[in-house]
């Protein structure tokens, strides 16, 4: 509003007015500046909210519980929640171990699998390609609920149940219909011409895949692979539907839900610091990759 | 045979043999248990091993149960509309936020990316650690947020009315707009610079320029969005399962969203779990083919 | 650019600290009393010539006791080696653990939700088969009539399909210390529903918030119906739900959930819903408070938690005896759960192991092994005035053991299998949609309410 002011000052004082409007201009970009970053900091409080009472729940004395309190008064800080949690023997650690074991099979399978079908579909030349192509995309459609629980009839007959097949062993094979759709655009994109060389100098397809796509999709490849661990670590449905009760080889998601949701047997800072310790790897790694993560995801919902 | 169709058929094995896992996953996990859930659909059965058949044969009885059945529409017809009033209200309200958080964060100051990143770290927060949370701070007697929130002379229920349970579901739902917002921001850098230079030149306000050239040009990514979380919040069960913990679809199944009919029919009335996800699997089917008919307002660029 | 993320990340780390942090370090544990027992290591007979598994619920409490019982077992028994290895949620996990071809030897099951897995899939073994159970019909005739009567899958079945393992009334517990505060003498187990409804009075005229939390529950449902005289079915299993008995305990339901309380009539706004939380949730004074709920012994020891937790005194009371117009005493709905024997435990040696262990557990010398664990009311009534149950402690404090058991002048105990009139492979449907129906009278007209159970159960039996 005061900006549209400035052109009706009377022209002799047109310097000085200049030097003026010069330095009230600064002081708004200063002040819009502090709105800005007033605004992002409380907006952050805000997401960060859920992290913070989790953490400040989780050191809590006993005592405090319920206290509906976020700080102890008493000034001690519990850890023994973590130590309860962490020793030996405990079944979170038998959680974490199953958890461990699913991720980091599907973390290193799951973008192989996925970049040797996509190698398939983005640049081999073979009879009915689209055809195929068009119904691995259909299955993307499909609701989840449809398989999962007629599946549990098939396990039953592999004898996957109460195991931890049903968690990565589908994911093999193909590693899933949107990152095979991700691998197959992200090839589409790099030139034939490198192909026809690597081809005329006697490679077969395999070395051009192995060799030369390989190295060439690194990006895609972590952006899968972090998404693909991030799925195993979160996974909650797999487990809750191929997994009894008291099984050995229940999974981290699966565990802190049966002892620690709504559990009157459990204290909330026990619960709270099972919830911190799941969710630190996801936010190390978050923080690690979250280049190719941010840019993959820029990927993911363009070009369809 | 010559050799130019040896040649031929060389290449479709080889190029068959790269999407062979996935053609294999397509069959074993998603083409079997899709088809034998739809023949399980015509039978009233409980759960049992395959080959052992089935019950017997109900034609269409299982479908018609969810509207002719007292008890079985009630529930039906409840989680339908439970489902829908979530699907109604929070797909728009997501985008919307997530698409103002964008146009915020798309600014150029310093610091930015350090800002996404933070809004986005609550999508990693795994579902089960986030609804433990949950549980536990907006418990009517020890919860932390009830507690705040009653210092401040406000009386939320949370999940202890059915008249409060979907507004706070949403609610904690909204703390995942990161993931969206990520999206919209990559949508946001494709716009070329030059239309918003062109526009300014028109005398076209900040507004202005938002609804007519940003908007516009974002279409596309509306429309996945849209069908994307069409698809996503049919399916909601875990996010409220975890939450809810023992009170499972709420009070008043004020929560029944519609994966809990499926899943709680799915051992004692295996037929009718089978024709409920075929019943979802056809909403799905009918809302996004709605969205791509009326798709007209989607514009795409030239390349799209 | 990286040097302000690194400050602003700092920023935010310091104040985390900042907030949190005060001062020492604990390791420790706190409040001991709060831990709940630590479940046994398990006792395991390697080597021995059977062996039997074992499924039951996943609650902690129910994992603790079956232990207890198996170790105990296994001790004296190394011949034989019984582990703990299916746990369930509910009983449609039989089910999952049949078509997976994966059946425990022994399964927990509800007392009265067995009906269609015994008579319908038939994973159980029926006990009351002398040759293959010797002295079966001697065991269960040292039990509870009314656990018996619920062992059977439906009115004319003379089977015996599990051994009962508790005896759990309704039984209401109260808050002494609030009792105290408001001036209101603690009830005796022989009270009368009149009582009753004076003391929750004279509760919510000291400023309580509700009197009483009543559980939203079949067997809470089920009793007062009966004693206004209502029932489901008939016992030719048509529907008898729509009558002036039924029509009244509804009309006393709805009162009593009310949210506004007038002084015209006596019932009105009386209890709050739930499961026991309010209850649990003293704040210290009688007012705003709800001083009782009506719960089963299996809860005590939780209760038990929450009191000492929260520094006040629990008491334990029969369920109010609900005078009948004749005169005669009112009715309690009673219980059980108990173990069966599977379908897969066909072995001989295993099921003379089996029957054994069962007969072991549910004995005299069986219930002392847990009665330290508060939340077992032996289902044999040998145990009703003796046994180590009845001296059961939370850390010094006790409560009245005679309020869990039948008195001579108190409430007389009822079996709930209400469905035992339709056929097997029905029942369990029957079931909820009569908890519908108790859903449906909160909000709609009792009319409206019997016209949709009468329509789900034509279109059920159909």
């Amino acid at each position: 509003m005061q900006e549209e002011n400035i052109p009706v000052l009377p022209s002799q004082e047109g310097a000085e007015a200049a030097a003026r409007t010069k330095k009230r201009a600064a002081t708004v970009k200063i002040v819009r500046l502090a709105v800005d970053y007033l605004f992002l900091i409380a907006l952050a409080a805000v997401f960060l909210f859920p992290f913070f009472v989790m953490i400040c729940l989780s050191i809590l004395p006993d005592k405090d519980i319920y206290r509906q309190v976020l700080f102890t008064s008493s000034g001690v800080i519990n850890f023994g929640t973590y130590t309860k949690i962490l020793s030996g023997g405990s079944k979170y650690l038998s959680y974490l171990g199953n958890t461990l074991i699913v991720a980091a099979i599907t973390t290193v399978g799951i973008p192989l699998v996925s970049s040797l079908c996509a190698y398939g579909f983005a640049k081999m030349e073979f009879a009915g390609k689209e055809v195929v192509f068009g119904i691995v995309l259909a299955t993307m459609m499909i609701p989840a609920v449809i398989s999962l629980v007629p599946l549990y009839t098939l396990y039953a007959r592999f004898g996957w149940l109460d195991t931890l097949f049903p968690m990565w062993v589908p994911s093999l094979f193909g590693g899933g219909a949107t990152n095979i759709f991700l691998m197959r655009q992200f090839m589409r994109g790099i030139p034939n011409d490198m192909i026809k060389a690597a081809q005329l100098d006697g490679a077969n397809s395999f070395v051009i895949y192995f060799r030369l796509m390989l190295p060439l999709c690194l990006p895609i490849l972590l952006y899968v692979a972090v998404q693909s661990f991030l799925g195993a670590w979160n996974d909650f449905m797999t487990p809750f539907t191929y997994l009894s009760v008291g099984s050995k080889h229940i999974t981290l998601a699966l565990g802190v839900y049966y002892d620690y949701t709504n559990s009157s047997q459990t204290l909330a800072n026990e619960a709270m610091a099972a919830g911190v310790i799941m969710t630190l790897p996801c936010a190390v790694i978050f923080f690690c990759f979250q280049k190719y993560l941010i840019d993959g995801v820029a990927v993911t919902g363009m070009k369809d | 045979m010559t050799s130019s169709t040896k040649k031929k058929l060389r290449r479709n094995i080889e190029g068959y043999l790269y999407v062979l896992p996935v053609i294999l996953g397509v069959l074993i996990f998603t083409a079997f248990p899709v088809i034998y859930a739809f023949v399980c659909s015509f039978f009233e059965t409980p759960l049992k091993p395959i080959g052992e058949g089935f019950d017997h044969f109900v034609g269409l009885g299982n479908y018609f149960k969810s509207f002719s059945d007292a008890y079985y529409s009630r529930k039906f017809f409840t989680s339908l509309g439970v489902t829908f009033l979530y699907a109604a209200t929070y797909i728009p309200i997501s985008l919307v936020l997530s698409f103002l958080l964008a146009v915020f964060l798309n600014k150029q100051v310093k610091g930015m990316r350090f800002f996404r990143v933070l809004y986005y770290l609550p999508v990693l927060l795994p579902a089960v650690c986030t609804g433990m949370l949950w549980n536990r701070i907006t418990d009517p007697y020890y919860g932390v947020i009830t507690k705040a929130l009653q210092n401040i002379g406000i009386n939320w229920s949370w999940f202890e009315l059915p008249q409060t349970s979907m507004v706070s579901f949403e609610f904690i739902s909204l703390f995942t707009l990161g993931g969206n917002m990520i999206l919209w921001l990559a949508q946001l850098k494709n716009v070329p610079k030059s239309l918003y230079e062109s526009a300014t030149l028109d005398g076209a306000g900040k507004f202005r320029q938002l609804v007519s050239i940003t908007v516009p040009i974002c279409t596309p990514m509306i429309l996945y969005n849209v069908i994307m979380s069409i698809i996503g919040v049919m399916q909601t069960y875990s996010q409220v399962l975890t939450l809810t913990g023992s009170k499972g679809s709420g009070l008043e199944d004020s929560l029944l969203f519609y994966v809990f009919n499926i899943y709680d029919n799915r051992v004692t009335h295996f037929g009718y779990a089978c024709a409920l996800s075929f019943i979802l699997f056809a909403i799905i089917g009918a809302l996004t083919a709605v969205v791509m008919k009326t798709s007209k307002w989607v514009y795409y660029t030239e390349e799209g | 650019m990286k040097k302000f993320c690194v400050l602003l990340m700092s920023s935010i780390m310091a104040a985390t600290l900042a907030l949190s942090c005060a001062c020492s370090i604990d390791t420790g544990g706190g409040n001991e009393n709060n831990t709940p027992e630590p479940e046994e290591p398990p006792v395991v007979n390697e080597g021995a010539e059977v062996e039997l598994t074992v499924g039951t619920l996943s609650y902690s409490d129910e994992r603790t006791l079956i232990n207890r019982w198996i170790n105990r077992f296994n001790k004296d028994h190394p011949e034989v080696n019984i582990k703990l290895t299916h746990q369930m949620q509910g009983m449609p996990d039989t089910t999952l653990w049949e078509s997976a071809g994966n059946m425990p030897d022994i399964m927990w099951t509800a007392g009265d939700q067995h009906s269609p897995y015994s008579g319908y899939y038939h994973y159980f073994q029926d006990l009351s088969d002398e040759e293959k159970f010797p002295g079966s019909a001697e065991f269960f005739s040292g039990f509870y009539d009314s656990l018996i009567d619920s062992t059977h899958f439906d009115n004319t079945d003379k089977g015996i399909w599990f051994v009962p393992r508790d005896y759990n009334r309704l039984v209401i517990y109260i808050n002494k210390t609030a009792f105290a505060e408001a001036g209101v003498d603690l009830p005796s187990n022989n009270w009368t529903w009149t009582e009753f409804i004076d003391i929750c009075n004279r509760l919510m005229d000291k400023g309580a918030k509700k009197a009483i939390e009543w559980k939203q529950w079949r067997p809470v449902y089920t009793t007062m119906l009966r004693n206004f005289g209502g029932k489901y079915l008939n016992d030719d299993g048509s529907l008898a739900i729509d009558s002036e008995e039924t029509a009244a305990c509804v009309d006393f339901y709805q009162k009593f959930y009310n949210t506004t309380r007038s002084d015209t009539d006596n019932v009105v706004g009386l209890a709050i819903p739930g499961e026991g939380t309010a209850f649990k949730a003293y704040p210290g004074s009688v007012i705003g408070s709800v001083p009782m709920v009506v719960d089963v012994r299996p809860q005590l020891p939780a209760y038990m938690a929450a009191a000492s937790n929260g520094e006040w005194e629990l008491e334990a009371r029969s369920f109010p005896n609900y005078v009948q117009p004749d005169g005669s005493a009112g009715y309690v709905g009673a219980g059980c759960s108990g173990y069966g024997i599977s379908k897969v435990c066909t072995d001989e040696k295993k099921l003379e192991w089996a029957w054994k262990f069962l007969k072991w557990c549910m004995s005299e010398e069986g219930y002392e092994v847990v009665s330290n664990l508060g939340n077992i009311v032996p289902a044999l009534t040998s145990l009703r005035d003796s046994g180590s149950w009845r001296e059961y402690d939370y850390y010094g404090a006790t409560v009245d053991a005679a309020a869990f058991v039948d008195l001579d002048n108190g409430a007389q105990s009822i079996f709930l299998n209400y469905q035992n009139s339709l056929p097997v492979s029905k029942q369990d449907d029957f079931i909820l949609r009569v908890d519908d129906f108790w859903k449906d009278v909160r909000t709609k007209s009792y009319a409206d309410a019997v016209e949709t159970l009468r329509q789900a159960y034509s279109a059920l039996m159909k």
